[in-house]
């Protein structure tokens, strides 16, 4: 039955195509966790009134994060080229498709990692300070923990936001159910193989959505 | 234990700079009380704050223990600090972390050893009185609770001064007693020298060896209660310590009344209660011309309210039946509510 609603659809490629888009939302998210932890606690850090308060570093920082954040991804991939070429020696398949992704996806997190970090209650920082804490003990003892829901929740969008990402850098080359949708499906006319796709992509959506909720409510103890 | 001379710091702000802190010089000497009181805004916040570093005085100096805070590295600093402990008036708990955790925190911060940890802080919690509560979280507890982890916390590297920033401001009066009382008790059990700052007469009182009273920056008055009871001079002295009159002796004239100890004879315990304008006028003299009874005053109080004086009196009726019924009849009119307490 299955053969005859979606005539165009072959298992194994729908899987193949699964399989990667769940290898480069899983990588890329990964290092966009650190890399947006780092950046996010660095924008948090250098601004104004906090412990290592510098304008001109934040400034650079946050103009990088803003920069970055604002360049529409297709174009960010088509312009990260050569970067890539560098890093990976290669412009096609799932592994070329991280740097774009990282790049796009880190300086989005760093900026809801800052605003996490500026929720936490300013007299536990003074606390902190007041036992004898320093930067190390504020960040991955008072900062990290106590803003532990919101940096569950802006994984989650950001996870979220990455599939759209792989989305689109299948269809300029790295694989994955955006590739499957829009060179199989949508321009060999085989309107099934794109619905199928879809399909896919928001199971993966719901899926990343529900563990995302379930891992925030856990997290938080207040 | 703790010198403070001529320390004095400003504050920028957009309207121009303030004066938080003016040319103030105080000294602690070990295992005392010290109690800072002020309004808001008087300074006592910024005061407390450089005694242990958090701020710097723009000139003066600060000698905590053997440290001058005023010239000292941040390293000396967070050195230094685990020995000045410190509670908050919001408590400032972790909420992510139990009571345990919170009191361990500040361990881990001093660098204990990890295997001495769990021991120190069960002791800590036995001292605060939270056993069992030690894997709770915060948002688990009460108000009175939360300070008391807040004072484990602060007590966990066996510091030579505990500086409390209005720590009992957000408890309700209950609360703050045994809150006091907590700390009165770890301050005679280690002599541990104590710094309070509050808006509280009443904290002050209960706790406190010395007080100075803080003003525009300024210390402007200090002294122990009892000095300060007996010829305070600055006029925000004298309103602090009406505060601490009013409530005292509201509380005292009715703990010892015993409205069934009066010898009434055989006439009757009538409570009066007035207010506004009918409490000053002399009711009770009119009474007694009206009806010819010596009415005798047992006990009673006034007190002064926004809307004026309103006073409630015992007041002994020589009279019975009839009469009675005419007197409290009479009194109602005037708006002044009688009931009979006893009749002889």
């Amino acid at each position: 039955m299955l053969e005859a609603l979606f005539p165009h659809v072959r298992l194994d490629s729908l899987l193949q195509a699964t399989y990667d888009t769940i290898y480069m939302t899983a990588l890329a998210g990964a290092a966009t966790f650190i890399l947006g932890l780092i950046l996010g606690a660095l924008l948090f850090l250098t601004g104004p009134g906090q412990l290592l308060a510098n304008r001109f570093v934040y400034g650079l920082l946050s103009m990088f994060s803003n920069v970055f954040r604002s360049i529409p991804f297709i174009i960010l991939i088509v312009l990260l080229i050569p970067f890539t070429k560098l890093l990976v020696g290669r412009i096609l398949g799932v592994n070329a498709a991280l740097p774009a992704l990282i790049v796009g996806a880190a300086p989005f997190y760093a900026r809801l990692v800052e605003i996490a970090f500026r929720d936490v209650d300013r007299g536990v920082l003074e606390a902190t300070r007041a036992m004898g804490g320093g930067i190390f003990t504020t960040v991955f003892k008072v900062l990290i923990p106590e803003s532990s829901p919101a940096l569950a929740a802006g994984l989650t969008v950001t996870l979220i936001s990455l599939v759209g990402f792989t989305a689109m850098a299948g269809v300029i080359g790295a694989g994955g159910l955006g590739h499957l949708a829009y060179l199989e499906g949508f321009q060999r006319n085989n309107a099934d193989v794109t619905l199928v796709a879809t399909a896919m992509v928001l199971v993966i959506v719901f899926i990343i959505q529900f563990v995302g909720d379930a891992v925030t409510r856990r997290l938080d103890k207040r | 234990m703790i010198t403070l001379s001529h320390a004095k710091k400003l504050f920028s702000t957009s309207s121009g700079a303030i004066t938080a802190l003016d040319d103030v010089t105080l000294t602690v000497e070990r295992g005392q009380i010290f109690g800072i009181i002020g309004y808001s805004g008087a300074g006592k916040s910024t005061l407390i704050r450089l005694l242990n570093g958090l701020e710097r005085p723009d000139s003066g100096s600060v000698i905590v223990g053997d440290l001058d805070l005023s010239v000292a590295s941040e390293a000396q600093l967070a050195r230094a600090r685990p020995k000045i402990g410190m509670i908050f008036q919001h408590f400032n708990l972790l909420w992510s972390r139990t009571v345990a955790g919170n009191i361990a925190f500040a361990l881990e911060i001093a660098g204990v050893d990890k295997s001495a940890i769990p021991a120190r802080v069960a002791e800590l919690i036995r001292l605060v009185g939270l056993e069992g509560r030690g894997g709770a979280y915060p948002s688990q507890l009460s108000g009175g609770q939360k300070q008391r982890v807040g004072i484990a916390r602060a007590l966990a590297n066996r510091p030579d001064v505990l500086l409390c920033d209005e720590a009992t401001s957000a408890l309700d009066p209950e609360t703050t007693d045994s809150i006091l009382d907590l700390l009165l008790s770890i301050n005679r059990r280690f002599n541990l020298t104590i710094v309070l700052i509050t808006h509280e007469m009443h904290v002050v009182r209960r706790i406190c060896d010395v007080v100075a009273v803080m003003e525009a920056g300024r210390i402007v008055e200090q002294g122990t209660v009892a000095e300060l009871q007996a010829n305070a001079k600055q006029p925000v002295t004298r309103r602090f310590l009406r505060q601490l009159t009013e409530d005292a002796e509201a509380q005292e004239l009715d703990e010892g009344f015993d409205p069934y100890a009066v010898d009434i004879g055989s006439g009757a315990l009538v409570r009066l209660v007035a207010s506004g304008a009918g409490a000053r006028d002399l009711v009770l003299a009119d009474v007694a011309r009206r009806f010819n009874l010596s009415l005798d005053i047992v006990h009673g109080h006034l007190s002064f309210t926004r809307e004026g004086a309103s006073g409630e009196l015992y007041v002994e009726v020589p009279a019975k039946g009839q009469e009675l019924v005419e007197v409290l009849a009479w009194l109602a009119e005037r708006d002044i509510a009688a009931e009979i307490v006893r009749r002889g």
